[in-house]
């Protein structure tokens, strides 16, 4: 098993295949390298944080430590869950001494992809979600959406 | 992160030679400073020797040649300095001092890279061997006369020999004497290396029979081991998740009934809380070990600015958590660096305005109130306010308005404003470029405080407040809009439970709400309002309100919050640094039941609240002087029950304590009840006989309770006046009506609640006692004519003044403020006396007071005070005061009157 990054430097894609964490926010695909990923854990009591970032659900307790939760739908400025509310994941990351949970509808596999098929961020993408992408990946079938964490986790208070 | 080239084994003895030389080199510098203050130390001047002896044995066998030449080189001297053929200056010690940094140096390379790297040590090694030619010379001298070596004598060392043979072949001697010499001096050499080294040993010996502290502490180091500071952090955490865990199962045991269970969680609690202390201890360290390093600093600080500094450290003994100790190093490096910068002044500076020469800088340290206070002082010239706030003007910090209504203690902490001193230099000693607002947000990120204060010409002090620990806090916790919150004990003062009749006690000025505490007007915070959480519905039966009064910074306001449920010991985990700029919170806790809860900043939310509204709390709660709304011409009553059981009023205005007494130490002096009170005997006032009221006073029917008593200072002596029970304080603006009162010693009566309360004229009821009369005479004996103007904002006073000046004989015109003073004295010219109030609306007695003077009016001006500073006094001769006088002294205005006229 391969040790989680925990530095605040992002995982550089080397050699010809990377491992993805991959999950599923409305009908979009994402994914960030599966070394940034320390667990993934259902549902948790939030504690919400008064004045802070719209973006921000609230505190979670993950065995004793204190998670950050970042919903990714607020920060993409995707309108929020209609029904089935309470279905989402957390995947829990960690950045130099934080840790976060970037709140997902769906959690996907654990995906090989070939380093080749990435490709720089198309110019039709959105604007808020361009300063969270890295590139992405053409699948067979679909479009797979690298994230930056280091993006997603610089929290401004909006 | 020693090289690689080195095997392990050497890699070990490389490590083990670093530990040590580290040590060794650590307070070398502190001592050699302390050496200079005081050359007869020889045992610190021994331990010096010592450690460089001891690093150039290790250096030698290392191989690393730059640092075996520099503390060889300075090992000599030392001997030199040792056996007395040198004695100290302060050039040896600047030269030492330098060795020393590139010693350290050369070990901070090695550490890196294994080796010594390029640092070449030529220069250093030539002014030292400079100094060691220069005593060779005359340690030559001496033996071209003596031929005989006197074993104190340094030269001992056969390269020392070999010097003097080859300068003595150089200087032209004869070479045939020299070598005769040097056969006799060979005979005697080793004699002298045996006598020597004897001589080393002895001291040894002496210096392990002395208990000097060196020896001291190797002794107590066999019972001290060396802990990695990161694996006491790591503890640290562990303990704090176990006291997570604890609160866990305490609750938990509440809950299920199990005796068993609840025995166990007891003793769970008992034994971390034991833990938790003892960890605590482990990381503790006296604050000296910091405190020594500024000596040096200091040093070299003053001779670079030429200025005299005398150092004072005290209460190094003072124990504060090492991760803390580093944290506070760079401000307190700052703020040193500040005093020497700005703060002293040059001698000669100093020496006009009659200071000693010598600049006294002193550090202290000591623990309050469950923090560590460590204050930095200097006598030097102090904070100009005038020119911080003409400085905070330009950088458009604040506005001119808000510069002239700022106190001069408010302008002070402008320092610490991020943009006021852009561009500080960065310096050598600092390091980086600090400025006062990263001095107070490194120590404010600690959860501690900083304040200034600082005279003009006088000096300034800085005070640093430090909490002992950071991780585990005692808290209150709360509940509000459905949400937990904890607020740190530190900043709780007191729980007040407002009932719904009270609730009309929350005042509302200005668009802000305000409570008043005790007298003092403090403004109120609503959590909910400030955090936009939804108030939840109105519940029927909640017919009470919680004001938490907090205290940060100095300035005290209530919050209110839905419920109040507990005290805990909680766990502070630090938040996203980005949402704790938010402001509002210090942290994250996780509570007994798993949840998360914020962690409220006492201080965050203050900076919310208008700062001009917070009242100042005064820790003696001295009643004299206490806020008064000064919009309206309202009158604050102490209410309170007499023997009779109704209600009576005294104007809190006049009220100097609220006192409490055992009836056990009541004394008597005939019939005079007294007591002891701050030093002196007071006097009881026994309100009851005094009034011929129906029932008894207290003093007479203690009933083993105690007695409760309103002081009040009569003519300069404090007499207590013995009540049932003490009410309320209320706020009236009804006028006192004098026509309904029946009897001496009541001043009227005034409406409050609906009800009409009568006052008591203190005054006169102190004249009817016994001691009153003999004290003060008849007042009525002062005989006066003429017309005298009173200028008095107060109801109560303008009555007062009205009553005592008509009775002797005065013809009384009354003005309310200082504005309707001057119109008065434009329309009238034949005053012979102005008897004015200070503190006042719209124009103060000081004001008042110029403006009379300006228009050349000469009158005789009184002005009466309930405070007189030695600060008033002096403003008050400034501007045209005659005389400065106490309130509620009738008898001394009416002598003071007597005497203008």
């Amino acid at each position: 098993m391969e040790t989680v990054n925990s530095s605040l430097v992002e995982t550089v894609l080397s050699g010809d295949a990377s491992q993805l964490c991959g999950f599923k926010i409305m009908n979009g695909q994402y994914a960030i390298p599966v070394l940034e990923v320390q667990e993934v854990v259902k549902p948790q009591r939030v504690t919400p944080v008064p004045l802070g970032p719209e973006y921000v659900d609230g505190l979670i307790n993950l065995r004793g430590q204190i998670v950050t939760a970042i919903n990714l739908r607020v920060l993409f400025g995707l309108p929020p869950k209609e029904e089935d509310k309470e279905n989402y994941m957390n995947i829990i990351v960690r950045w130099g001494d934080s840790l976060y949970a970037l709140v997902v509808d769906e959690i996907m596999d654990v995906m090989d992809v070939e380093n080749s098929s990435f490709e720089d961020t198309p110019d039709t993408i959105d604007e808020t979600l361009k300063g969270y992408i890295r590139g992405v990946f053409k699948l067979e079938n679909e479009l797979l959406t690298l994230l930056s964490l280091e993006k997603l986790l610089d929290i401004k208070l909006r | 992160m020693v090289c690689s080239r080195m095997s392990t084994a050497q890699n070990a003895i490389v490590q083990e030679f670093l530990v040590e030389s580290f040590d060794n080199l650590s307070n070398i510098s502190e001592d050699l400073t302390k050496y200079e203050k005081n050359p007869s130390d020889n045992e610190l001047l021994n331990s010096i020797y010592r450690k460089i002896h001891t690093l150039k044995g290790s250096a030698s066998f290392l191989g690393f040649v730059q640092l075996q030449e520099i503390t060889h080189s300075v090992e000599s001297i030392l001997d030199y300095i040792r056996d007395g053929a040198l004695s100290i200056n302060s050039e040896f010690i600047d030269l030492f001092l330098e060795s020393f940094d590139f010693c350290l140096l050369i070990l901070k390379e090695v550490e890196a890279n294994g080796s010594e790297g390029n640092h070449k040590n030529t220069e250093l090694a030539n002014k030292l061997n400079k100094v060691l030619e220069a005593s060779l010379l005359k340690g030559e001298s001496t033996i071209k006369e003596e031929l005989v070596i006197d074993d104190t004598r340094p030269s001992s060392t056969l390269s020392a020999v070999e010097n003097q043979n080859r300068e003595a072949k150089e200087s032209g001697e004869e070479v045939s004497e020299i070598e005769s010499a040097l056969t006799e001096l060979n005979s005697e050499i080793d004699e002298d290396i045996v006598l020597k080294t004897m001589k080393e040993d002895i001291v040894e010996s002496i210096a392990n029979n002395n208990s000097a502290p060196q020896e001291k502490r190797s002794h107590v180091s066999d019972s001290i081991v060396k802990v990695n500071v990161n694996l006491l952090d790591k503890i640290m955490n562990v303990v704090g998740e176990l006291v997570i865990t604890r609160n866990q199962i305490l609750q938990y045991s509440k809950l299920k009934d199990s005796a068993d269970l609840n025995r166990y969680a007891q003793q769970l609690n008992v034994i971390t809380t034991e833990l938790q202390t003892d960890i605590m201890t482990t990381r503790m360290q006296p604050v000296g070990s910091v405190f020594t390093k500024f000596e040096r600093i200091v040093r070299d600080l003053s001779r670079s600015q030429k200025k005299k500094v005398n150092l004072e450290i005290t209460g190094q003994d003072t124990e504060l958590d090492k991760t803390l100790i580093e944290v506070i190093k760079d401000p307190m490096t700052h703020l040193i660096r500040n005093s020497l910068d700005h703060g002293l002044e040059l001698p000669e500076v100093r020496e006009k305005s009659g200071k000693n020469p010598h600049g006294l800088l002193s550090i202290k340290a000591y623990h309050e109130g469950g923090q560590v206070i460590i204050e930095i002082g200097d006598d030097g010239a102090g904070i100009s306010a005038e020119r911080v706030k003409a400085k905070a003007i330009e950088k458009k910090i604040i506005t001119p308005e808000e510069a002239a209504s700022m106190s001069s203690q408010k302008l002070h902490s402008l320092i610490f404003h991020p943009g006021f001193s852009t561009a500080e230099k960065v310096t050598n000693i600092s390091g980086r470029g600090v400025g006062m607002d990263v001095v107070k947000s490194n120590i404010e990120k600690i959860g501690g405080e900083v304040e200034v204060i600082s005279a003009e010409g006088k000096g300034t002090s800085f005070r640093l407040k430090i909490p002992l620990t950071l991780a585990i806090v005692p808290a209150l916790v709360i509940e509000s809009a459905g949400e937990t919150f904890a607020i740190h004990q530190k900043n709780l003062v007191e729980l007040v439970l407002l009932e719904q009749e009270d609730f009309g006690k929350i005042e509302n000025l200005h668009g802000k709400e305000f409570f008043r505490l005790r007298g003092d007007l403090i403004p109120i915070v609503r959590l909910n309002s400030v955090l936009k959480l939804e108030e939840k519905e109105i519940d029927e039966s909640h017919h009470f309100l919680n004001i938490i009064v907090l205290k940060a910074e100095g300035k005290t306001y209530g919050l209110i919050v839905d419920d109040i449920l507990d005290t805990q010991e909680i766990v502070v985990k630090p938040m996203d640094r980005k949402l704790k700029n938010i402001g509002y919170y210090a942290g994250a806790t996780i509570m007994g039941d798993g949840r998360v809860a914020l962690i409220i900043d006492a201080f965050g939310f203050y900076n919310q609240v208008d700062s001009k509204d917070a009242g100042e709390k005064d820790s003696h709660s001295d009643l004299m002087g206490s806020s008064q709304v000064s919009d309206y011409e309202s009158l604050e009553v102490v209410l309170f029950t007499l023997g009779d059981n109704r209600v009576y009023g005294i104007p809190l205005s006049l009220i100097s304590r609220l006192e409490e007494f055992d009836p056990g130490i009541i004394e008597w002096s005939g019939e005079q009840a007294l007591v002891r009170y701050r030093g002196s005997s007071m006097p009881l006032v026994n309100v009851e006989n005094l009034l011929s009221l129906r029932g008894k006073s207290r003093i007479e029917k203690p009933e083993d309770r105690k007695i409760n008593c309103i002081v009040a200072n009569i003519n300069g002596i404090s007499f207590g006046f013995v009540v049932n029970e003490i009410m309320d304080i209320a706020l009236t603006e009804s006028s006192i009506e004098t026509e309904t009162i029946d009897r001496d010693g009541l001043l009227g009566t005034v409406y409050i609640n609906e009800k009409l309360i009568s006052l008591l004229d203190l005054y006169k009821l102190v004249s009817k006692t016994d001691v009153g009369k003999k004290v003060f005479g008849e007042s009525s004996n002062i005989k006066l004519k003429g017309k005298v103007l009173v200028v008095e904002d107060s109801p109560l006073y303008r009555r007062v003044h009205q009553d005592f000046l008509a009775e002797a004989g005065l013809e009384v015109v009354m003005a309310n403020n200082g504005r309707e003073g001057l119109e008065a004295l434009e329309k009238c010219k034949d005053f012979m006396a102005i008897i004015t109030d200070v503190e006042m609306p719209l124009l103060d007695g000081f004001e008042f007071s110029e403006e009379v003077r300006a228009l050349g009016i000469n009158l005789p001006i009184i002005a009466v005070t309930t405070r007189v500073s030695p600060v008033d006094l002096e403003h008050g001769i400034k501007v045209g005061f005659n005389y400065h006088l106490e309130k509620l002294n009738k008898q001394e205005v009416l002598e003071t009157l007597s005497k203008c006229l």
